[in-house]
């Protein structure tokens, strides 16, 4: 497989443009799976996963192939997401938490528990998830997401960052006692019925 | 929570917490349910994202994704290779490098030989460097390290014994009548008080010298010597056993008898050279 990343690579520094796809077909479900857990919603993922397919593009000349060109790309795309949130706070408009607080179901992730009652109780809990993520700031939210659900280490998240691995280590601290905090009264309702807790879905 | 935090455990969760802390924790968790209903707490937090699905990556958006990143790519060309201009940057800064030693060489201490024969001592050029350096930039020149190993003996202490005959002859004179003393029957002798008198006078002298030559170990002896004579001179020792003022004269005057003579080879050997 790194064989034919590596004639891919070889043919785009050639001049074959086309090469390229065959790079983004492999990276894009990684990229996108961080650009949009990192930028919480689908539309700044795609754009996100573009830029990043672009600016590894330009950079491929660059590309000295010591790591794989799907760790390059993946560290391109952590930064390239977090760039995006940043944009995105400064402007105020953009991307503004809906009043009702409501999730598209298609934009989140739902599991397949059958029945309206599971339906509108998972619906919920990802709704109070997505509204807790919103509490942290761009720098928690890379942080927690990047160790916990991306599986990165602390050192390559602070280097995404920006910022010494303590730093980052506390970033992914302040996150999961926010989010535990924010996701307290929904434990709480659920608690005295075990199948309807938000850990369904990991048990 | 006794001893553990809330971070303690979310690190515990995160494999974050060092080996013997997340051993001590999981001790605490078997014992007390406080500290584990808020690790199960923090656990559940961490279950409810752990989870969460990939987006899907289906052909239309493989399509889209393409379709706007295709018209924004340039063709490209490989760099140009670097190596020529690396090796030219080397080459050259090793010219530069070797034209700098080539104009200190000469500078170099010229140490003169058994045959008469001059040669060049490029030792000291690079020393002189460095102390030029950090002369420059104000900092005190290091002291010449002797040898390759650590600790506090990679530096030649100063030897101003060495340096100075009479002092070394001062310091055999001191351990002889110190010895007399500490062998002698009774009150000492009016010459061995003489004696002690003599070196006394001296002491200041030859102390001040080794302090002025930086030989801070030669100048404490000095000191210490200076204090037991000045205690033998004006009064001499009583050998009465229970007498614990003449006890403790016995006991300094062993102590600096002990410290004399690990000068003294050390002395003796360079004044003979």
């Amino acid at each position: 497989m790194a064989d034919v990343e590596q004639d891919a690579i070889r043919q785009v520094l050639a001049g074959d443009r086309d090469a390229y796809r065959v790079l983004m077909e492999r990276h894009l479900p990684a990229v996108l799976r961080v650009t949009t857990r990192v930028t919480g919603n689908p539309v700044d993922a795609e754009e996100a996963a573009q830029e990043t397919f672009l600016r590894a593009y330009n950079k491929l000349p660059e590309f000295r192939g010591s790591s794989a060109f799907g760790t390059w790309v993946y560290r391109i795309a952590m930064n390239t997401a977090l760039n995006l949130v940043e944009r995105r706070n400064r402007d105020l408009g953009w991307n503004a938490v809906p009043l009702d607080g409501e999730t598209a179901p298609q934009d989140l992730a739902v599991s397949h528990r059958p029945g309206p009652e599971a339906e509108l109780l998972d619906r919920e809990a990802l709704s109070a998830r997505e509204r807790a993520l919103r509490t942290l700031t761009p720098m928690e939210r890379t942080a927690f997401v990047l160790r916990h659900m991306e599986d990165q280490p602390i050192s390559t998240i602070a280097s995404a960052l920006g910022v010494p691995a303590n730093s980052a280590k506390q970033a992914v601290f302040r996150a999961v006692a926010k989010l535990r905090r924010e996701l307290a009264p929904l434990r709480e309702r659920y608690s005295p019925v075990p199948a309807l807790t938000l850990t369904k879905e990991g048990r | 929570m006794k001893n553990f935090s809330e971070e303690d455990l979310i690190a515990y969760h995160l494999n974050e917490l060092p080996r013997l802390r997340a051993w001590m924790l999981r001790r605490e968790l078997e014992s007390n349910a406080e500290l584990a209903s808020e690790s199960e707490a923090i656990a559940e937090t961490l279950r409810a994202f752990r989870d969460a699905p990939s987006p899907r990556v289906d052909d239309a958006m493989l399509e889209r994704t393409w379709n706007s990143v295709r018209p924004s790519l340039a063709v490209l060309s490989p760099q140009p290779k670097r190596r020529f201009v690396m090796w030219s940057a080397v080459a050259a800064s090793t010219v530069a490098a070797l034209g700098v030693v080539a104009l200190l060489l000469p500078m170099g201490n010229r140490t003169p030989q058994a045959d008469g024969t001059v040669a060049a001592n490029h030792a000291p050029v690079v020393q002189r460097m460095v102390d030029t350096i950090a002369h420059i930039r104000g900092v005190k020149p290091a002291v010449r390290p002797v040898n390759d190993r650590p600790g506090p003996l990679t530096y030649q202490p100063v030897d101003a014994v060495a340096a100075d005959p009479q002092m070394a002859a001062y310091l055999d004179s001191a351990e002889r009548t110190l010895t007399e003393v500490s062998h002698e029957r009774g009150a000492p002798s009016e010459q061995t008080r003489s004696q002690v008198h003599d070196l006394l006078l001296q002491n200041a002298v030859y102390r001040q010298s080794a302090q002025e030559h930086g030989d801070l170990a030669a100048a404490g002896v000095m000191d210490d010597l200076g204090r037991v004579l000045v205690s033998l001179d004006a009064e001499p020792i009583k050998k009465d056993a229970h007498d614990p003022d003449a006890f403790r004269l016995e006991m300094s005057i062993g102590s600096v008898l002990f410290d004399l003579r690990i000068l003294h080879p050390q002395t003796s050997s360079k004044t003979a050279e």
